[in-house]
């Protein structure tokens, strides 16, 4: 189907955690995220996620805004703030505040 | 009914909260009390459900009011629980104005305390549900807040500002197995009618049905009906508590 090798890893690895659980520690924090954002707003693994954002990607609208925090909370076991959870407007936003609560995306 | 729901009860050191808590304590729940700003009160309930109930129970004190305050509760639940099962919002004042005399200060403090607060007590709740997606939140509007009354609009007002966001959330939030629901209590002898008048107290029971004012227990009751798996299909109701008052 054409995926490039990160993408089928990073679909093996989304579906090895809806196997597991939110929590399986085989994943980078940063493919958590990745799986957060794919489970929540039904995108494709292969996205690119840098270019993900608030009311401009289709499907992530405020009922799935509220889905993707959920998701990543749980992820992470961590709670946003609710000035965060406005402030999540992009990929790139959610790794800074993930960041913020103490996650290493890098373990 | 509750065993070891984590539930969380505002103003809950006196009358309607009061008595939902120790209800929720004797069916197993754990409890969190909430009181404005008395510790020594909120210490000695705490105490009272630990000793009686041998209840899980902690109390919080934050006025409804104060946005991070009520903010903070929930970071304090979810470091200690992590999740939330039940809320219920009850703390409220009630100040009495006929139209002509009220003042913007009693606006704001009365919208602040009984709308600002329960909605953002709600918000906050709602997200620690949405994690398990399970939940009961049952707001404690008022009979008043259904049908007026004279000298009382800005309490009216408020009320019945609960009964929107009731069902507003309860449409948002269904799909994600949180319940919301609402009770109007009707006469009920708690502090906030204990320096009634005997005229307005006869006139009160006078039109109550069940010939009775209604105890904090009564609407307790209900509250635990909402609050339990016995309530699993009713969400976005509103329940009245008032012996037969509206009829």
């Amino acid at each position: 189907m054409g995926y490039t090798t990160s993408e089928a890893r990073l679909r093996d690895a989304i579906q090895r955690q809806e196997n597991q659980g939110p929590r399986a520690r085989f994943m980078t924090g940063l493919d958590r995220l990745k799986a957060a954002f794919v489970q929540a707003l039904g995108i494709p693994a292969g996205s690119d996620f840098e270019a993900l954002a608030y009311a401009v990607t289709p499907g992530w609208d405020s009922v799935a805004h509220m889905n993707l925090v959920a998701e990543i909370e749980n992820s992470f076991d961590i709670m946003f703030p609710t000035e965060d959870v406005i402030a999540m407007s992009s990929f790139a936003k959610a790794k800074e505040i993930v960041t913020k609560l103490g996650v290493d995306l890098n373990a | 009914m509750l065993d070891e729901k984590i539930t969380f009860v505002t103003g809950s050191t006196r009358g309607i909260g009061w008595a939902t808590a120790q209800l929720f304590a004797q069916h197993g729940a754990v409890v969190i009390l909430n009181s404005r700003a008395n510790r020594q009160l909120l210490d000695e309930r705490v105490a009272e459900l630990r000793s009686r109930f041998s209840a899980t129970a902690i109390g919080f004190c934050a006025d409804a009011s104060d946005t991070p305050a009520v903010k903070a509760c929930y970071v304090e639940i979810f470091k200690q629980f992590k999740r939330l099962d039940v809320l219920v919002n009850n703390a409220g004042i009630m100040q009495d104005s006929v139209l002509g005399m009220i003042t913007e200060p009693l606006v704001d403090q009365s919208l602040a305390v009984n709308v600002k607060g329960p909605l953002f007590h709600l918000q906050e709740a709602s997200r620690l549900m949405t994690r398990n997606k399970s939940g009961a939140i049952i707001n404690v509007s008022s009979i008043i807040g259904s049908l007026g009354k004279e000298g009382q609009a800005v309490y009216s007002a408020t009320k019945a500002a609960l009964l929107g966001l009731t069902k507003s959330a309860a449409k948002e939030l269904a799909p994600k197995g949180i319940r919301v629901n609402a009770v109007t209590p009707g006469f009920i002898q708690t502090e906030l009618v204990k320096d009634l008048p005997a005229a307005k107290l006869a006139e009160a029971l006078a039109g109550i049905k069940m010939g009775r004012a209604g105890q904090p227990e009564d609407v307790a009751k209900v509250i635990l009906f909402l609050a339990s798996d016995l309530a699993c299909y009713v969400t976005g109701q509103v329940i009245g508590v008032d012996g037969g008052m509206i009829l």
